[in-house]
């Protein structure tokens, strides 16, 4: 048969099948939805788990120390994180690989007068692979705020600046400025109102539902995977071993499926991408490094379906192989991934985690973009989808043209 | 020629069939009679490659393995299709696994077996008898030496019958070897050369 045809029959097949996988692309819909009603106002509002962060502020302006402060008061008042500080990048780096600290902020000086004068702030972090997710989620949440500060008070200056020029008066212009900052305070300070959150909604206040928004993608693309399982354990126990399929048909079958696959959990983040981004609206520029990742979770998490429906020859048993193996990795991402005290083999089998991977390139890629931690993921991913991809076709042909 | 010797199929200490010799020649047609659970269907399975004997081998035209596999058409009792996919897909789909897809083929199947009317239908929406042609149909699409069809007839209606009958007899003239199971004599008796009865997994006559 040719290639194409294969790929289309196999597509026909997946999509059809008793409106399984429709049904299973449009579930994320509901989910994302009641996530957006119930559950965000109270993951703004949760103190979670503690986060420790070395920090280094170079500048000496005291607008920025204040800005500072604002950024981590709220943060250190409900518990998220503890601040240590440090009089050198030295120290500050020292401490996270030592593991004494999860990140390392450096403030450099000018970084409150760069932005002034248009020059771009260059704030360096460095976080342990271990503390990966919230770090970064930190990073991208104190960023985006001092962005935001960085714009705003550069265009304060420049209204005053002209004030100046137009002959108003200096005490006019302070005054101006001063109104001007408090405003530039206030409107980000209550922002959660995007969300329907009253009252101030502190800087950092979102980076768990950003951090959850992401396993929600990543989770409900594991899940959108079932029918390929049920569908693959299917054809090798009740159609190839009693239909005689040869060998190469099989390698026919199996990269169909992976492809078709793919492509129905593809279709998945597709109708979850503007739905997630209509609940929280991260940056549509960041789209370019979001659709990458998206085709290599599709990838890795097809040729796991296809290998966990080869292992298990019932249909049943195989739909539930995969719920306890989704079940086992979203407990080991969500619930283990801060704790240290985990034994090192646990800890190293949570790191390579394509689910692990997959959530922590979304946390990455949808907000903001740490081009390090993003191409550590996309490898991880690849590298999951390889293995897979190989085991998965060995026990495919194995177990398909078995006699 | 298929031989057969000394045949045992085992499902733990259960014994489906026991120490069985076969043999069916080109142009033969053989019908294996027997209850529910007589061992009709293993000894079928294992004739056509699809079981793994306990003991015992099967040798076709003195040849084993993949070459003597393709000789062999089977339609096993289960329907085996490809359930999302229409009629012709699923002919297309099956010829061209076994070679290349054979638009001639099919068209005579579908004509053979007048499954016209339905041909264009997805299979998980045809009735059972529709079902078992089409499963029939799958097992022909291919160059084959032999065709062995595990109970043909079930859930299938007179006119349907006349057809698998009609079809049967065209293939046996061709000269192919044809091995069917039942478990009533039916209209496709007068067909067969020889009927072998089994019971618990024995021949009694």
């Amino acid at each position: 048969m040719k290639p194409f045809t294969f790929i289309l029959y196999d597509i026909k097949r997946l999509f059809g099948h008793g409106k399984t996988a429709i049904l299973a692309m449009l579930s994320p819909i509901p989910v994302l939805l009641l996530f957006a009603t119930f559950l965000v106002p109270f993951l703004t509002t949760d103190s979670g788990s503690k986060l420790s962060i070395a920090l280094y502020n170079a500048d000496s302006s005291e607008e920025l120390a204040e800005l500072v402060d604002m950024i981590i008061a709220p943060e250190v008042a409900d518990g998220r994180v503890v601040i240590y500080p440090v009089n050198d990048t030295e120290t500050g780096i020292k401490l996270v690989n030592e593991g004494k600290v999860a990140a390392f902020f450096y403030i450099p000086p000018n970084t409150y007068t760069d932005p002034m004068n248009g020059k771009r702030a260059a704030i360096e972090f460095y976080y342990s692979q271990e503390h990966a997710f919230e770090s970064l989620l930190f990073y991208a949440s104190a960023h985006s705020t001092l962005s935001v500060f960085g714009q705003g008070i550069r265009i304060v200056y420049l209204a005053a600046d002209i004030a100046l020029d137009k002959g108003v008066t200096a005490e006019d212009v302070i005054t101006l400025w001063e109104e001007g900052s408090d405003e530039l305070v206030d409107v980000h300070l209550h922002r959660g109102k995007i969300i329907g959150k009253s009252g101030v909604f502190s800087p950092g206040n979102d980076y768990y539902l950003r951090f959850l928004m992401a396993g929600l993608f990543a989770v409900c693309a594991y899940f959108v995977s079932f029918p390929i399982i049920y569908l693959t354990s299917l054809d090798i126990s009740e159609i190839f071993g009693k239909r005689n399929t040869s060998k190469s048909n099989l390698a026919g079958f199996y990269f169909a499926r992976l492809f078709s696959g793919t492509l129905l959990i593809m279709c998945a983040f597709l109708i979850m991408y503007p739905i997630a981004r209509a609940i929280r609206r991260f940056p549509v520029s960041l789209a370019l490094s979001v659709f990458p990742a998206m085709i290599l979770t599709a990838l890795a998490f097809s040729a796991l379906a296809i290998l966990i429906g080869a292992v298990f020859k019932n249909g049943h048993t195989s739909l539930w192989a995969g719920l306890y193996f989704g079940f086992v990795s979203i407990l080991g991402v969500i619930f283990l991934m801060s704790n240290s005290s985990l034994p090192k083999f646990v800890s190293f089998l949570m790191e390579i985690s394509p689910l692990r991977a997959s959530v922590s390139i979304f946390s990455n890629a949808l907000f903001t973009l740490v081009p390090e931690r993003y191409f550590t993921d996309m490898f991880i991913l690849l590298a999951s989808f390889i293995v897979f991809t190989i085991c998965g076709f060995f026990v495919y042909l194995k177990r398909g043209s078995k006699v | 020629m298929i031989e057969a010797k000394g045949l045992v199929k085992k499902y733990g200490k259960y014994v489906a069939v026991d120490n069985l010799s076969f043999n069916l020649d080109l142009g033969e047609s053989v019908v294996l009679l027997g209850a529910n659970g007589s061992g009709k269907s293993t000894l079928m399975g294992m004739l056509a490659m699809v079981l793994k004997p306990t003991e015992g081998e099967v040798l076709i035209d003195g040849q084993k393995g993949k070459k003597a596999k393709s000789k062999i058409a089977y339609a096993p009792q289960n329907i085996v299709l490809f359930e999302e996919l229409t009629v012709t897909e699923n002919l297309y789909a099956w010829s061209s696994l076994k070679g290349k897809e054979n638009v001639d083929r099919a068209d005579y199947l579908i004509s053979e077996l007048d499954m016209g009317s339905f041909k264009k239908k997805r299979v998980d929406r045809l009735s059972g008898g529709q079902r078992r042609r089409v499963n029939i149909a799958v097992a022909m699409m291919g160059n084959y030496d032999y065709l062995f069809l595990d109970e043909p007839l079930a859930g299938i209606d007179e006119y349907g019958g006349e057809c698998i009958e009609s079809l049967l007899r065209k293939e046996k003239e061709s000269g192919r070897g044809i091995l069917l199971t039942e478990h009533n004599p039916t209209i496709l008796l007068p067909l067969m050369d020889r009927q072998l009865k089994l019971d618990g997994g024995h021949f009694i006559g």
